[in-house]
Formats: structure tokens, sequence, C-alpha cells
């Protein structure tokens, strides 16, 4: 690739590597950078509110502490102190903001260590100098990994590599040596992340200069950075960054991050809302923060069979479905007063899933529950070297200096209420067992009655539903629930003759009326279940009826979008 | 002070600095004038761990502490008479001594008594002297290195876990091998012959292949493809006995919510010469479960833990499981073996037996006794139990407490015990270490000492089989995970049916206690 002439403002034609050319490129008294300190703004900006680092928080942050033995820990192995740093910043996503500043200066520094080492300049090519930022926004957007700890050491090592071509720029005698122990020390601190892209400028900095043909390549490449930019070219580059990075962002992961986010911090209606009529599958963690949704908004045995549910998955899932239904189960089981069983999910979680703060506040709850104060104490002073976390651990720890027992804190008081009183030894308990055993040991415990029910929902038990009508009698509750009642009716239509067991409730009309739509689309097909599936999956693929028949409901089945009733 | 007066004096160009530094020495004269007397406080102060009435090893490593009182300074002094002595002094509650002047301090006073002075100075400047402390330091110390497996209370899910050695004598904790060297896999009970740091065997687990057991001599790394539960060694190094038992970890709603039970198990013994595996009748009772082996310190008797079988032996029934303490005699020569003899009554005390431990000088044996079942380690109400073997008396040992006490180890001056115990929060087991005297008293146990005195405060991690050996284990950590990823040397023990022993009445394979949950159970 040959280098073009530029023309000067007196018209001479000059080589862009020569002095004049040089001078011609250099640009007048340099103003504050607009442009740049924009774009940041926009990255800032999409971070935060696009990406939404509290996401990235719960769903890929690294576990950190703060002192001296996790910092030990890092320091005794290579690539541990990147590692630490990277972790440390990590932290700042708990606040939004923070950490999509921290998004932005990495890429900032990118952006300058890239063009320092390209000579980027203001030249047409400059905006080559964001395509690493770009890259690493749209791997922030999948959500799948945390991208700070190999980011960081690929952003320290390309401003390494700047000043090094700046201040050296050889591999020969006494720089060499600095160079090989520069990535002997990098290697240490920051390990492949960092020392390869080190390595990397280094040698690529020694062709350019040594090798023939490196030469002619460093002379084309200034040639073609020399031209002057263009704002209608930048404008395009960052108006296609913008497109690609909008495409790239899994949105699906995202709402369902958000649904378990929301989900551990109590939203409810924000779960529901995120939920609602959008393809979400059958993953245990987001399926419990759906029924406990439900259960919290009083719709769980009306509206079950409005999301995703498959048989044979349960209304409180397995650890064997994945781990990371561990620490919700276990807050589940905590508010079901099932403090053992919360006990043993929440050490999953802790074993599988790091020493995280919810963990911690978690099992530091179930101690005091077990009044086991001072192992309560271990899990908070553990907590308390968490960034952000500390202060919520500070004020549990005086609380439990005050009450070992905690008596006035309602997050405690509300399950000790509902604590289970009798033994059940197995290696794992079964739902009905445990939810039964809950009720066993208070009557009034709503969430209990509600989820025993929707297990019977989802397990098909239509008798035992029936056996269980006065579950409701004993909450207060007149009103019998949708699903429950097409229940009753699905099971009356199967015992022709045999009057239900109503216990005084009567079932309205409009479960009857659409039981016997049902049954028409059915007829309609001879009974050909493939047939009816379409029709029966779009007006009826939110009932029991549906989800008995087929197995699944009609929001599990894709390509079929369920009518709302 | 004293080099900055010299050098204003001496300079004699900045008669500023000189005036300043008398200044200041004015300031903290009227200061010191103006502060409170020193107040007596009528009792010991509140330290952490719990330092105080102990008996203490000549070797062991500094006694840090944090003084949980409330005050601006704090100062702390170890002292003996003789005018030995050890302290420190500065603005936080952790006290750390320096491990050279503790050494020293350590060296003068063994063998006596002596006295652990608290002074805490508050904000109006007055100090407060607490009522001192007084610990023993004993004329013997404790062997140098402390091997113990450490990780995280675990249920069905394990990931990182290891096996670590600590120099007692100092703060510095290595890993003998991490279950991140071989894919995460678990490390089961390590053994040592003899308290001999080059002789040692562990058994592994892998998932997806056969648990082997490593045995180690020197740097040597031998896997032996043959699942060993618990183990001891012979003295004579010649033999190694071995559980295998079949083990399922399950769950209360009430209680202590983890449990084992053992729906089968036998004892083995593994001949290293011969590299073959019998199962002699006596030790290896198709109608009785064995575990636990622990052979005394002449190799003539082995002591072990024995039930009868149920029938049938079911989950359920894991409260009627029992264990006897028995021992039988062996004569390593002839290979014979006696009649085994009852040591413990399961019957009788109502109790279960698990871990016998005989010291090496043949003194006493310490096992500990549980409600039921044989993992002590998950019931609350296990404790642990010495018998005079001179006298034959048994009795509970008074330094138990209201949590799980077990996993005990002896020295090999069998003036040291030392061992799990859940007493400081009923979750985290930590070891501690007790002095056993001429007269079979038991001192106050001591919690391992960290350099940070607030270590266990934060500690998320459970210590557990304390073993104690005479250094630091020989073999690397790299050696050992080569061991089990790329052996140089595999052994697939051979084995010889016993002329007593009915055919096809093979040992059970061992199987871990933590699992992937195998589902709900009512058998």
């Amino acid at each position: 690739m040959s280098a073009k002439p530029l023309a000067s403002r007196d018209g001479h034609r000059r080589h862009p590597s020569t002095p004049k050319a040089a001078e011609d490129r250099r640009p007048g008294r340099p103003g504050f950078p607009w442009w740049t300190a924009g774009l940041l703004a926009g990255v800032w900006l999409y971070t935060w509110f696009g990406i939404e680092p509290v996401l990235r928080y719960h769903r890929t942050a690294p576990v950190f502490f703060w002192g001296a033995d996790f910092l030990s820990g890092h320091l005794a192995r290579p690539g541990g102190l990147l590692e630490y740093a990277a972790a440390m910043l990590a932290q700042l996503d708990a606040r939004g903001a923070l950490g999509a500043f921290v998004t932005t200066g990495a890429i900032g520094l990118l952006g300058l260590g890239v063009a320092c080492l390209l000579r980027l300049g203001a030249g047409g090519l400059r905006s080559l100098a964001w395509l690493p930022g770009l890259l690493w926004l749209v791997l922030e957007g999948r959500y799948e990994f945390s991208v700070l700890a190999p980011g960081l050491g690929v952003v320290l090592a390309a401003i390494l590599g700047a000043i090094w071509r700046l201040v050296a720029g050889r591999l020969v005698g006494f720089w060499g040596l600095v160079f090989g122990g520069v990535a002997v020390g990098l290697w240490w601190a920051g390990g492949f992340w960092i020392c390869l892209p080190w390595v990397a400028i280094g040698v690529a900095g020694e062709l350019a200069s040594r090798t023939a043909w490196g030469k002619g390549l460093g002379r084309s490449w200034l040639a073609m950075t020399a031209a002057r930019g263009h704002w209608g070219w930048d404008a395009a580059v960052v108006g296609v960054g913008a497109a690609v990075v909008a495409v790239t962002l899994d949105r699906d992961l995202k709402r369902l991050t958000q649904i378990e986010a929301c989900a551990a911090g109590g939203q409810w209606d924000r779960v529901l809302e995120l939920a609602e009529g959008r393809p979400l599958g059958v993953a245990p963690e987001i399926r419990l923060a759906i029924h406990r949704a439900l259960y919290h908004a009083g719709r769980l045995n009306k509206d079950l069979f409005a999301f995703p549910q498959r048989k044979p998955l349960d209304v409180l899932p397995s650890m064997r479905e994945g781990w990371k239904a561990c620490e919700p189960l276990s807050d589940t089981l905590l508010e079901l007063g099932q403090v053992n069983l919360a006990e043993h999910m929440a050490h999953e979680a802790l074993e599988l899933g790091g020493e995280r703060a919810r963990v911690l506040w978690q099992l530091a709850r179930i101690n005091v529950l077990l009044g086991r104060a001072e192992a309560a104490r271990v899990f908070l002073n553990r907590m308390r070297r968490i960034p952000f976390h500390g202060a919520a651990a500070e004020r549990r720890l005086l609380a439990l200096d005050r009450d070992p027992t905690l008596a006035a804190e309602e997050d405690i008081a509300r399950v000790r209420a509902f604590r289970v009183t009798t033994d059940y030894a197995g290696s794992g308990v079964p739902t009905e067992v445990l939810l039964r055993q809950c009720l066993r040991a208070n009557g009034r415990n709503r969430m209990a009655a509600e989820f025993l029910m929707a297990h019977y929902l989802l397990t098909g038990q239509m008798d035992l539903i029936a056996q269980h009508l006065g579950i409701w009698d004993d909450l207060g509750q007149w009103e019998t629930p949708r699903h429950i009642e097409e229940a009753l009716v699905a099971y009356g239509a199967s015992q022709p003759g045999t009057p239900l067991p109503l216990g005084g409730r009567r079932i309205g009309p409009e479960p009857l009326r659409r039981f016997a739509a049902f049954q028409g689309v059915l007829r309609e097909n001879d009974g050909r279940l493939p047939e009816s599936r379409p029709r029966l999956a779009r007006d009826f693929g939110d009932t029991f009826w549906f989800y008995h028949v087929y197995g699944h409901t009609g929001a599990a089945d894709p390509g079929v979008a369920p009518r709302r009733q | 002070m004293k080099s900055t007066l010299k050098r204003a004096g001496e300079g004699g160009r900045c008669g500023f600095e000189a005036a300043l530094v008398l200044g200041l020495a004015l300031v903290g004269l009227l200061h010191g004038a103006g502060e409170a007397a020193d107040a007596s406080v009528g009792r010991p102060p509140r330290i952490a761990p719990d330092y105080a009435g102990i008996v203490i090893p000549t070797n062991i490593a500094p006694l840090n502490f944090v003084i949980r009182e409330p005050g601006v300074r704090y100062r702390a002094r170890w002292s003996a008479a003789g005018g030995s002595e050890v302290a420190v002094e500065g603005k936080s509650a952790s006290i750390r001594f320096p491990a050279g002047s503790w050494r020293r301090f350590l060296g003068v006073a063994a063998g006596r008594e002596v006295r652990v002075e608290v002074a805490v100075k508050e904000a109006n400047g007055g100090w407060q002297r607490f009522e001192p402390i007084t610990n023993t330091v004993a004329p013997e110390g404790i062997d140098s290195t402390l091997v113990y497996r450490r990780l995280r209370p675990l249920y069905n899910a394990y990931q990182t876990l290891g096996i670590y050695q600590r120099d007692l004598e100092g703060s510095r904790e290595r890993p003998v091998l991490e279950g991140a060297q071989f894919g995460n896999g678990c490390l089961n009970c390590h053994t040592f012959l003899g308290h001999r740091p080059d002789r040692m065997a562990l058994n592994i687990r892998l998932s997806g292949s056969p648990n082997p057991t490593l045995l180690v001599a020197t740097n040597e790394v031998t896997q032996l493809l043959k699942t060993c539960g618990y183990l001891s060694w012979h003295p004579s190094g010649r033999l190694l006995v071995f559980s295998a038992n079949r083990l399922s970890l399950f769950f209360h709603t009430v209680g202590e919510t983890r449990d084992v039970f053992d729906a089968d198990s036998d004892l083995g013994l593994y001949r290293v010469d011969s590299n073959t595996v019998v199962a002699p009748p006596a030790i290896a009772r198709p109608d009785r479960l064995e575990t636990w082996p622990s052979w005394g310190p002449d190799g003539r008797q082995l002591y072990f833990c024995s039930a009868p079988k149920l029938v049938p032996m079911k989950q359920r029934r894991y409260r009627e499981v029992r264990y006897d303490l028995v021992r039988v005699s062996y004569d390593v020569d002839r290979d014979r073996w006696g009649e085994a003899e009852t040591v413990v009554s399961a019957e009788q005390m109502q109790l279960s037996a698990a871990q016998p431990r005989v010291s090496p000088d043949g003194r006493y044996l310490v096992y500990g006794l549980a409600a039921y079942g044989n993992f002590p380690i998950y019931q609350t109400n296990a404790d642990l139990y010495v018998q005079d073997l001179r006298s034959g008396a048994h009795r509970r040992l008074e330094i138990n407490s209201d949590a799980a006490d077990t996993w005990h180890c002896w020295s090999s001056n069998s003036r040291w015990l030392v061992f799990s115990s859940k007493r400081q929060d009923g979750v985290f087991a930590r070891p501690y270490f007790t002095r056993v005297d001429e007269e079979g008293r038991f001192s106050k146990p001591f919690v391992l000492p960290q350099a940070d005195p607030a270590f266990y405060d934060a500690c998320l991690q459970t210590f557990n089989v304390p073993e104690l050996v005479s250094g630091p284990v020989t073999v690397s950590p790299a050696a050992l995970a080569r061991g089990v990823l790329k052996p140089g040397r595999v052994l697939k023990p051979v084995p010889v049916l016993h002329p007593e022993r009915p055919a096809g009445a093979g040992i059970q394979e061992t199987t871990d206690a933590h699992q992937e949950p195998s589902g709900p159970t009512e058998d």
C-alpha cells in the first residue's frame, strides 16, 4: 500500500512522513475535546440505563472483601492483582451510575491507549480508537460474564504500551531488558490478559521499526491516518456503533436478570410486570420468582397457568434443576417457615455461588432463627467487609448485641411465627410433605396453603384439591380462585354422577361455560390433541385444562401466544 | 525524639525545630499531668479468643487476642516470674505479639505460671487496669505441624475445599492439596503414620471415576485403586486398616439440619508389602457394621466401632443404630486375630461410639459418644470421653461443650490433644488444644491461635480432621495432584479371600456422604 502525497496549503505536494507534512497535520491550539466527551457521556448513559450495572452486579459480579487476607490471597498467584482490582471496581456496579462510570472510564482509557499506539491523532481513522470500546460494550450487553478483569488487563497494556512507544520503543539492549522485566511483572500482576497485549505491542513496534516490510507498513499506515477526519464520517461510525450495541444487547437475558433481581429485592409487582406476556422459559429461578410474585399479588391460584409451566416441574424447584435456584429457594423456604431446609439451600448457594452479601445476610437470619446468634455474627462480620453492604451488616450486629433473638426485627419475627415444629428426616423432602408440615405448625400460613394448592394443580391431583377446599375457609377467603374452579370442574367431569364435595362453595357459570367450550374444541377435532392444540392454546392456554391435557401451558408453547382471560 | 534533639543541637541551624520539639515535650508533660489516675477494674478483661486459665505448649505461636473493652489505647503484657515478659501497646484493641519476643518469652517461662495483664486507656486519659489472667506454660511442646481439612459447611455440593498444614510455631498455613488442583474433587480423611510428615494416606473423590487412595512415602506418591473411608496405619507401616462405608447424607426439618446414615460398613486390611486386601472376619462380620478403625500404639490391638446390622437396614431407622466401641488383639508377625472385646457398650450407655484414639504412650483412650450413628460432627450432643487404660475407668471429659466436640488427635508426646469443636458458634468447627497432665486432667481448651486475632470472627470455614505431625508435610501439593491426575505409580490391590470369610462377602465400596441429592426418600 503506497502513501498518497498530500496537498499542502501552499500547493506543494509532500510525503506525509516528512516534517513539513507532520507540521501540516498538527492541529492548532488544542481545545476541549467535545467530541470525545460527548461520546463518553453517551457510553456512560447507555451503560447506566441500557446495560444497567445493577443487573451486571446481580448476575456476574465477582466476590470482593475489604481486608488484608482477601488481598493476600490474590497476591499469592499470578494474575491475582488484576483480578483483585477488577473485583473491587465491579462492586461499584451496586450503584448503577458508579458502575457505568467505571465502564466509561475504562473504555475512554482504552480508546486513548489505542489512539496513541496507532498514532490516530485527529486523522480520518480516529474513530478506530473506539472499536475495542465498542467490543467491550457488546460483551457487556450479553450479561454472560464479567468483562472487567480481561478488559482492565487490555486497558493497562494499551496505556503502558503507548508510554513504552513514547519512552523507548525498542527491544534491544537495556530497553529490551526493561521490556522483559515489565512483561514478567505484568504477567505476575495481571496474567494472560495484560501480558499478552504488552508483548504483542512490543513485538509489533519492533517489527515496524526494524523490518523493511514493517517500515513500509508503518509509512502506509501514517499516510492513511494523515487524512483529515470529517465529522460526517465520525457520526456515521458512532451511528453504526450505536446500532451494533443496540442490536447485540441481550434483551431476553436482561429481562430475566431483572426478574431475578427484583425478586431478590421483593419487588413483586415489578416481577409480574416484567414477566407478563413475554417468552420466559422455565428456568427454576424465574419460575420461582413468578410463583412468589403471584402469591404476593394474591394471584397464585388464579394466574399460575398464564405463565410458562411444564410437567413435571413443581411449584418449588429442585436444586437438581440448577444451582441458581438455591438462593431464591432458600428465601422461599424461609418465608414458608422451613428454616432448616432454607439453611441447606443457603449453604449450597454459598458453596456454589460464593460468599455474596445476599447469601451471607440470609444465613445470618437463619442462624438467629435457629438460636445461634454467634454463628449469625460470623456471617455478618464477613458481610461487613463487602463494599456497600457493611452498613446493613453493622446495623444487624448492633441489633444482635441488643437482642440475640432479634425479636423486634420484622423479617425474623414473621418467619418465627410460621417455623415448623416437627421433624422430617430424609435425603429430600417431598413438596407436599414440606407444605403440609408448614400448615401443621401454623394453619394460618397462607403461603404454605396457596403453594400446596398450586402443587396439587401442577401435579394434577384434582381429588386432593377437592379434599382441601377447607384451606380457603381457614384463611377466611370466600372466593374460590380461578384455577381451583377449573380443576373442580374437570374433576367433576371425570366423576360423572358423583357430587363434588364443595364444602358450601359453589362454582360459577363462567368456568362451566368455558369448560364446555374447551371440550367442544376437542370434540370438533374428534379428540385429536395435535389438531386441537393451536386453538386451545390460543383460547385456553392459561387454564388448568390445557396444562392438564398437554403437559404444559400455552405460555410454555413457543409460537403460540395465548389470549389472556 | 532523642535523635531529633541531637540533630537540631548539632546543626544549630534551626532553632525553630528545637523550640518546636521542646514545646511539644512541654505540651506532652502538661497533658500527662492532666491525665486521670490509673484505675483498677475488679475483673479480668474480656478478650477474644478466650485465652484465660489455659495451659499452652512451649512452642505455640503467639496467642494474639482482641481486647473487647472500650478505650483509645491498649496495653497487654505476658509475664512470668523471673522478669521474662512480652508486651505490646498501641491504639488498636487487636493485640499482636512479635514472634521473636514471644518465642523467647515461652522459652524462659516453660513450666511456669504466667500472667496476662491488660490495661485500657479511656477517652479521659486514665488507664484502666484489669485483674490479671493466669495461664500456664507447660514444660513441653507440641508437634510443630497441624494438618487439617478446611472447608465451608458442606451439604450436597462442594467446590472449594482442601487439606492444609499449619505451622503451630508460627502463623503460616500452606496447602497440602486443594480440590481445585484436580477438578474440584473431594478430599477425605488424611492419616499419618506415627506423626510422621513423610508417610500418609489420603482418599480422593473424583467425579465420574473411581475414588482412589493416595499413599505417600517421602516424596513418592502411589495411587492405590481402592476406595478407603476411615484409615489407620499399623505402627509397623506394613498394614493399613480401612473402613468401607455406604454413607448417605440426609436432612432434618428441626434440630441439626444435616445427618449421615451408614447403610453398610466393614473393615479391611491393606498389606503394603504384598499389595493385597483382606477382610478378616474378626473386623468384617457380615451381621455387623464396623467402622472408625484405630491401631493401638504397639500395633497389638485394633480399636473400632461396631453395631449390629438392622433388618431391614433403612435410613428411617437411623436413631436405632448405635455403635459399641470394641477392640481386638492382633499378632502382626503371625497374622492372628483375637476375639473382639467390648470396651464401651452402646446398649449400656444408650449412646453411640466413634473415633477411638489411644495416646502414643498407651495410657489413655479417648473416644466420642453421641446419641446415635457414627458421624458425630453433625450432632450437637457429641462429646469426648476418656478411658484410663491402666485403671479401666471411663469418664466424660470435662472439656466438652454444648456443641459437637469430635475429631481428636494425640500429640506424639501424649501430652496434648487437638480436637474439632463447634463450641464458639454451633456451626463452624475450629481446632482446640488441651493438655493432659500425669493425673489425666485435661486443661481448658484454647483455639488454634492466628496472626489476626479476629480471624475466626469472619471465617466461614470449618476445620476438621486435625492431625498433629512432627514437621511440615514433605510431599508437595503439585506432586500430590499429579498423583491424582497423572500418577507415576498405580497399584490395584489383589483381594485375598480369608479362610473364615464366606465367599462373596466382599468389602463394600465407600460412598461419600456429600453427593448430589438423590431425591426424596421415605424408605
